[in-house]
């Protein structure tokens, strides 16, 4: 892990065990956070900041739902993370035991924890296309095929915000109409 | 031979659509060969098949290639050309000294084979590989809004990949499906409602399932057709 992936990294786990400290709601910080690594994602593409990433929004999305939720057990997972952040080969066992503690709420929740993560995937996915990385791209770095991310393309209003194609609409149209003829 | 090159984007774009059918009818229409290239059959078939959600939609594309309404171009002859390309366009644009990697190798794949085989068009649906080959600089500007970051554009890099890909057009599947309506294929609809009303939805539909349309464009287009 290159020590910009390592700062940004620490930066996103210390925002994140300061929220699980708080009493505060988190939910609407969750999201936002999230935002903020993709930018990073889409740049380093390493599998760490990928992992990050869908952790933050897993965790966004269950505090969704249940705003309750204990944070004290998860604040611990995380600073633990955080701590073992020089040592690739820890900081991943750790960040895996984050993401063990939140399949165990499977049940109590009634949320399927790895549904949740491929929709998060599939999200970040969009996210990535929407910051002006290809569909294949942002798909192979995220990890989902491009069919998922078509899929869930257009509910997003991704690309009316920023089409502004060089040729005309007409134009286009007409030089295909042209191939048939 | 007359050929057009297809991404795996427009095809999964039908797809989810449920309008495969229409390439066997523009095929026959065009009197020319569709091509995919190795990387992009996988695209198609390969990953797919191994979901319950798209694995039909895989063997609908399947029988696509069975019945040569879509021709697999072995590409591995160009594989050197294909990676030095995607090197160069992924070091067209940088953050703080670190190149932006936009497009993945399939993306690269299907514009060299186009290249290589002088084909009359690209069927590419998604945005930012249009961009780069047809707007660069309204790509530069995105990239740098986007990630909020002054974004490096190194205008070499950029010419000598506007010159390897310069001698073919992009078009969308949103163009192919109204050559389609212009053709007949969708006359059947027009019991129910008039000719721009199909129109609007078939592109609003293909625009929802990941074709890169604007509503502006969708307006433009719909307008063209009473």
């Amino acid at each position: 892990m290159n020590d910009e992936i390592k700062n940004n990294i620490i930066s996103v786990l210390t925002s994140l065990r300061d929220m699980l400290s708080s009493d505060r709601m988190i939910s609407a910080e969750l999201k936002s956070l999230n935002d903020s690594i993709m930018e990073n994602v889409s740049l380093f593409r390493d599998q760490d900041s990928i992992s990050v990433s869908i952790l933050v929004y897993s965790l966004y999305k269950i505090y969704s739902k249940n705003s309750s939720l204990e944070k004290k057990t998860l604040h611990k997972l995380v600073k633990s993370a955080l701590d073992g952040i020089n040592n690739e080969a820890t900081f991943r066992t750790k960040i895996r035991s984050v993401f063990d503690h939140l399949k165990k709420f499977d049940k109590n929740l009634d949320t399927n924890i790895l549904q949740i993560i491929k929709h998060v995937q599939v999200k970040n996915g969009l996210k990535m296309y929407g910051l002006g990385i290809s569909i294949g791209q942002a798909s192979e770095t995220i990890g989902v095929s491009k069919w998922e991310i078509m899929d869930y393309l257009g509910s997003y209003d991704i690309v009316d915000k920023d089409s502004n194609n060089r040729i005309d609409p007409k134009t286009r149209l007409h030089f295909t109409q042209g191939l048939f003829k | 031979m007359k050929a057009i090159v297809f991404d795996s984007g427009p095809l999964i774009s039908f797809a989810l659509n449920g309008l495969l059918d229409i390439i066997p009818f523009l095929k026959k229409k065009y009197k020319g060969n569709f091509y995919i290239c190795s990387a992009v059959e996988k695209e198609l078939i390969d990953t797919p098949s191994k979901t319950k959600k798209f694995a039909f939609e895989s063997l609908r594309i399947r029988q696509l290639i069975q019945d040569k309404s879509l021709d697999i171009f072995d590409t591995k002859v160009y594989s050197q050309e294909t990676s030095i390309n995607t090197i160069l366009a992924n070091s067209i644009f940088s953050i703080k000294g670190k190149p932006l990697t936009i497009l993945n190798a399939g993306e690269i794949d299907a514009l060299v084979l186009a290249k290589n085989i002088n084909a009359d068009a690209v069927v590419v649906d998604e945005r930012t590989t249009r961009l780069l080959l047809e707007n660069p600089y309204r790509l530069h500007k995105m990239l740098e809004k986007k990630f909020r970051s002054t974004v490096s554009i190194d205008k070499e890099k950029l010419k000598e990949f506007e010159r390897h890909f310069s001698t073919f057009k992009i078009i969308r599947s949103v163009e192919l499906a109204l050559v389609g309506v212009d053709l007949g294929f969708f006359s059947n609809y027009l019991y129910f409602d008039s000719r721009r009303s199909v129109v609007s939805a078939l592109l609003w539909a293909l625009k929802l399932n990941g074709c890169a349309i604007s509503e502006r464009e969708i307006q433009i287009l719909s307008k063209l057709y009473k």
